[in-house]
């Protein structure tokens, strides 16, 4: 049957991008690994997370990956991230041309290579020359347009899949709940309907070889693995949503907060909220005299019984535009280059994040 | 432990003892001190939680000292060597120096506050170390009792770790086991 040829041609041609998507799916074990490789004394840890699929071929490291019950990760071939340099020195990560490296994907602007003051940067922008002649003002307008054209630029190369992988790293590391993004879980989701369909109508057919069964086996683990993503996605927010419920319904963040949930999100955190105070009143509030009822109660060195987006946490970020200065707590700036990785309070570098200029890892 | 009202750690790393000396009198509150006066009468000392002395300092009744688990002495005992003194005896067994420290220098004023900063920075760091290494070493092994030679020194080592790195310690050792189990798996599926 035509229908089910041109399935199968589908699959092994690797032209659908949720399928068999080399440069989005292989890799080092997911955001799981990034915690032991990011310790102290990681030397013992790292190694053995790094190495289960160092260096090894695509459909290896697909196998050896998802034994180890490890959620997938686009970064590149395995190799641990040596980031978490400290905010006080620009420490460019070198090996960071292997960070996105796609196999098939070569000269892609994005594979920034973090240099020095010399070389490294946006290509033709001398930075010297600029800040001797211009004002620093015009020098970040002309970096911030060129970094939104960046970021445009980024948008219309990458797949969907990418895209949901770093929401969803966005999404766990923040502190904050990030703008919701409908559209891309709404096509992926779409995506995932699509392939397995076709996988089931592909075995109804009778004339199928041992290499089919191979190949829809790989397609299928492909679509576990991204609901295992979507899903995961969805329980980081509910997460954070439940635990600033409070927050999000309080009169003064409704502008802030608001757009930033789907309506259902929203709706689940005005039951949940709703709950909860009524649970407090019922146990502890309404047992006190009127005037202690109140849960925004301000007093000094006591934090607010209004649990609040803890904003000071420390990221870890990597650059995937130049970004300029950024201004720091201590009023000093701090210049940004694209592909350099950087440790610093979220209340710094949030305006970034919501820009789509930079990424947690 | 962030800064949030409902943080189980930090109502547990405020439940320490700190001494005080109030400045007035304060009638009927005699039996906090666990005595049997019925008033407090200004300048006694006493020995109160520390999450009642925001209050007290603020109102200005009190007058408080810094806690003995960060008193001089323990700052030269942990300048000399960091991974020798036992934090746990500190703060009692299930305390939290590191966070009792943390909140209390929110409370205090400069330039103590930077200097009981960099004493907590300086312990961690040294001690961390030795935490992870004992960590992976026990993890790896199993259960081995001794683990070689020093294990009468690494049991007191681990005997005098204070909440948070005790909560370390056992993370890490628990992902040192998995990953082995996890390379004895695949071992022998690849056969």
């Amino acid at each position: 049957m035509s229908n089910l040829d041109d399935i199968r041609r589908k699959f092994y041609d690797n032209s659908d991008p949720l399928a068999l998507d080399s440069s989005s799916t292989s890799g080092a074990g997911g955001s799981t690994a990034i915690g032991p490789t990011r310790s102290v004394s990681g030397s013992g840890s790292s190694t053995a997370a790094g190495s289960s699929s160092r260096n090894a071929p695509y459909p290896n490291a697909q196998n050896r990956n998802y034994r180890g019950g490890a959620s997938s990760s686009y970064r590149g071939k395995g190799r641990p991230r040596q980031g978490g340099a400290s905010s006080s020195s620009a420490f460019a990560s070198s090996n960071d041309d292997t960070l996105y490296d796609d196999a098939d994907d070569g000269g892609n602007g994005r594979t920034g290579r973090g240099g020095g003051w010399n070389g490294g940067g946006v290509e033709g922008f001398d930075y010297g020359q600029a800040l001797r002649t211009q004002d620093i003002a015009d020098v970040d307008m002309e970096l911030g347009a060129r970094a939104r054209e960046g970021v445009q630029a980024r948008e219309e190369e990458e797949t969907d899949v990418q895209k949901l992988l770093r929401a969803w790293t966005n999404e766990r590391h923040a502190p904050d709940v990030l703008p919701t993004k409908d559209e891309l879980l709404g096509s992926i989701l779409d995506e995932i309907r699509r392939q397995t369909n076709d996988v089931n109508a592909l075995r109804a057919a009778e004339d199928l070889t041992e290499e089919d069964h191979y190949m829809m086996m790989l397609v299928q683990t492909e679509v576990e693995r991204m609901k295992f993503v979507v899903r995961s996605y969805v329980r980081a927010r509910l997460y954070k949503i439940e635990k600033l419920a409070a927050y999000i319904l309080a009169d003064e963040n409704k502008a802030e907060m608001h757009p930033r949930l789907t309506t259902a999100e929203l709706r689940h955190a005005q039951a949940y909220g709703g709950l909860l105070k009524g649970h407090f009143d019922a146990t502890v509030l309404n047992h006190l005299p009127e005037s202690q009822r109140g849960m925004d109660d301000e007093v000094p060195m006591v934090p607010n019984m209004i649990t609040e987006p803890h904003k000071d946490k420390p990221v870890f970020f990597h650059a995937l535009e130049d970004c300029g200065q950024i201004r720091l707590p201590d009023g000093s700036g701090y210049l940004v280059q694209k592909g350099s990785i950087h440790l610093m309070r979220y209340r710094t570098i949030e305006h970034l994040l919501l820009r789509d200029e930079i990424e947690l890892v | 432990m962030e800064n949030d009202y409902y943080s189980i750690d930090a109502i547990l790393a405020e439940n320490q003892k700190v001494p005080c000396a109030f400045k007035v009198d304060i009638p009927d509150l005699g039996y906090l001190d666990g005595g049997s006066e019925k008033d407090i009468k200004a300048s006694s000392k006493s020995q109160l939680p520390f999450w009642l002395t925001p209050v007290l300092l603020l109102s200005d009744f009190a007058d408080c000292i810094l806690p003995p688990p960060f008193s001089q002495r323990v700052r030269n005992a942990l300048n000399a060597e960091a991974t020798s003194v036992k934090l746990s005896s500190l703060v009692g067994s299930g305390g939290l120096w590191y966070g009792f420290g943390r909140m209390i220098v929110h409370v205090i004023e400069e330039p103590y506050a930077k200097d009981l900063t960099n004493v907590l920075v300086k312990t961690f760091k040294d001690r961390l170390v030795d935490i992870m290494d004992q960590a992976q070493h026990f993890g790896a092994l199993g259960n081995h009792a001794g683990g070689g030679g020093d294990g009468q020194k690494g049991e007191d080592f681990r005997e005098g770790l204070d909440g948070t790195e005790r909560e370390l310690f056992a993370l890490a050792q628990a992902s040192a086991k998995r990953t082995k189990q996890w390379y004895e798996s695949s071992d022998k599926t690849r056969r």
